[in-house]
């Protein structure tokens, strides 16, 4: 009987391992998809038309990319106000038809096409799997997914080139499976080095602002987020330069998506708690002003997710004593 | 520019300049290239200075911002004096409202989707000192349970059918928009913020905080 037992664990054992195996090939394919991904978006040359549909409304876009050191690209608005946006390398130019050029100077990967998920640390939080082909700008394209596992965080569905992974079209989900913003290329140009005058402002942008930056916290903060929605943990503690003192912005991240907490006292408090929220395309925002102290938390999550966390502002004095 | 001129601006730009004065500038400013590029170096340094967005502001912001002071002289001539805002801050608000449509795209109206406050949170609603202090927070704040998809009352609000509608912009939540993308390209991720300047220009929208 014993061995009878042993034996049928044994088969079920093996059929399990069985049925687990695609899974896993599955996620290995899917996950070595989305790597190559990165390395495509930023070494292939392309330019192409593409439509962003975000909140409502329906924008349409030019970008031309040339691959390598520097990466160099430049995103022009189709539609609406005319705009440009132009990177050589990690500083970025937005300018704007009648309006004073900004420049961003990013220290780390910036890229111009919208909804790209970082699929450099991808967590528990997420499922990441191959979900079959289909054919985007003319082009044959292989669809990855990738699943949140609980409400607080979106997801993504991408659909590659099956020949070097570039990303055709990108949309983003929430748990539902509700699709809340996309983009796709509707026309398509890979390999082509753009010219010069295409990578290079259309204006001049020599008299461009630069926004002032923030610096990381010298020491602890002064603030900590309890009840954390599952794996979102802090990333990076910053203070806007000439901030009144405990005035922090505190950076949380599960490994794809993002969550900034403000959190700054001011001496026009109103005597009671306000409290609110607003949610735009994939971005939310939760505000709770109470005792002096406003607490704004922001990112491209569910509302629960921000209305958790701006909620959850305590102490790190308090908590520590 | 004369040296008058230069101080002029800095305190209109500050909502000082008494009205007529105001009217003088913005008069000047109409046909005067230099002055209207003063005005825009003044406005993006000043904004950068305070950590306020740089809003884009067109070539005749001049004449839009002196129809508005003409219009609110009319309507302020019926009206009681101490509904009256001071003159310099009646200047201040128009210079901002005008800077801030300039920006609304030429497309049709964006919809926001405000989050009713919903499910009022276990907090203490009283404070007894505005003195700010972590602590206080703390002691206010209890902790709330995670109910993620609880059901969440949504109200569309529309921005304003024309340019001519002042637009409801929170320049702080603007300002916590940007630092939050630029503080991502520092942690690895993706660096989204010009791309949400150029798709979504100054659109940023929060609904009028509710009292509990």
């Amino acid at each position: 009987m014993a061995h009878s037992s042993m034996a049928f664990s044994s088969v079920a054992l093996a059929a399990l391992a069985l049925l687990a195996a695609p899974a896993h090939a599955d996620d290995a394919s899917a996950q070595e998809l989305l790597s190559r991904m990165s390395t495509s978006l930023r070494s292939v040359d392309y330019e192409g038309s593409f439509i962003y549909q975000h909140d409502g409304r329906t924008d349409a876009l030019r970008i031309f990319h040339s691959g390598g050191n520097p990466e160099r690209e430049r995103l022009i608005s189709l539609t609406g106000a005319r705009g440009e946006v132009v990177r050589d390398g990690t500083a970025i130019v937005f300018a704007q038809a009648g309006g004073v050029p900004m420049l961003f100077a990013s220290r780390a990967d910036p890229q111009l096409l919208p909804l790209v998920p970082n699929v450099r640390e991808l967590g528990e939080q997420y499922a990441v799997a191959t979900a079959g082909d289909d054919r985007v700008a003319g082009y044959d394209a292989r669809i990855v997914e990738i699943s949140p596992r609980d409400p607080y965080r979106y997801g993504y569905r991408l659909w590659l080139q099956k020949d070097n992974q570039l990303l055709l079209r990108s949309a983003v989900f929430d748990a539902a499976k509700r699709p809340l913003e996309q983009f796709m290329f509707v026309a398509l140009d890979v390999g082509t080095r753009p010219n010069e005058t295409d990578l290079a402002p259309s204006g001049d942008v020599a008299g461009a602002a630069a926004p002032a930056d923030e610096m990381p916290l010298a020491t602890r903060p002064a603030w900590d987020v309890v009840n954390l929605p599952p794996g979102f943990h802090l990333v990076r503690a910053q203070q806007a330069t000439g901030a009144v003192p405990e005035s922090e912005h505190l950076v949380y991240s599960d490994g794809l998506a993002s969550v900034s907490v403000y959190i700054e006292p001011h001496p026009l408090s109103s005597p009671v708690a306000v409290e609110s929220g607003m949610k735009r395309g994939v971005l939310s925002v939760h505000t709770v002003d109470a005792a002096g102290v406003r607490v704004t938390a922001l990112g491209d999550v569910p509302p629960a997710t921000v209305q958790a966390m701006a909620r959850g502002v305590r102490s790190a004095t308090a908590r520590t004593d | 520019m004369s040296q008058p001129f230069e101080e002029q601006l800095s305190a209109f730009m500050d909502g000082e300049l008494g009205r007529d004065e105001a009217r003088f500038l913005l008069r000047r400013a109409e046909g005067d290239d230099a002055l209207a590029g003063r005005w825009t170096r003044y406005h993006v340094a000043r904004n950068v200075l305070r950590r306020q967005p740089v809003i884009a502001i067109r070539a005749d912001f001049s004449s839009a911002i002196l129809a508005r002071l003409d219009a609110e002289t009319a309507a302020d001539a019926g009206r009681v004096q101490w509904l009256r805002w001071g003159s310099g801050g009646a200047i201040a608000a128009a210079v901002a409202v005008a800077a801030l449509m300039v920006t609304k795209p030429a497309t049709q109206p964006e919809v926001a989707t405000p989050i009713a406050a919903t499910a009022a949170p276990q907090r203490a609603t009283q404070v007894a000192s505005a003195t700010p202090a972590p602590a206080q927070i703390a002691a206010a704040a209890a902790s709330p349970a995670l109910v993620p998809n609880s059901p969440i009352q949504t109200q569309a609000a529309s921005f304003g059918s024309d340019l001519s509608e002042p637009v409801a912009y929170d320049p702080r939540l603007q300002s916590y928009v940007i630092r939050h993308y630029q503080a991502l390209g520092t942690t690895g991720q993706p660096d989204f913020v010009p791309y949400m300047l150029l798709a979504q220009p100054a659109q940023t929208a929060e609904r009028p905080a509710e009292k509990r």
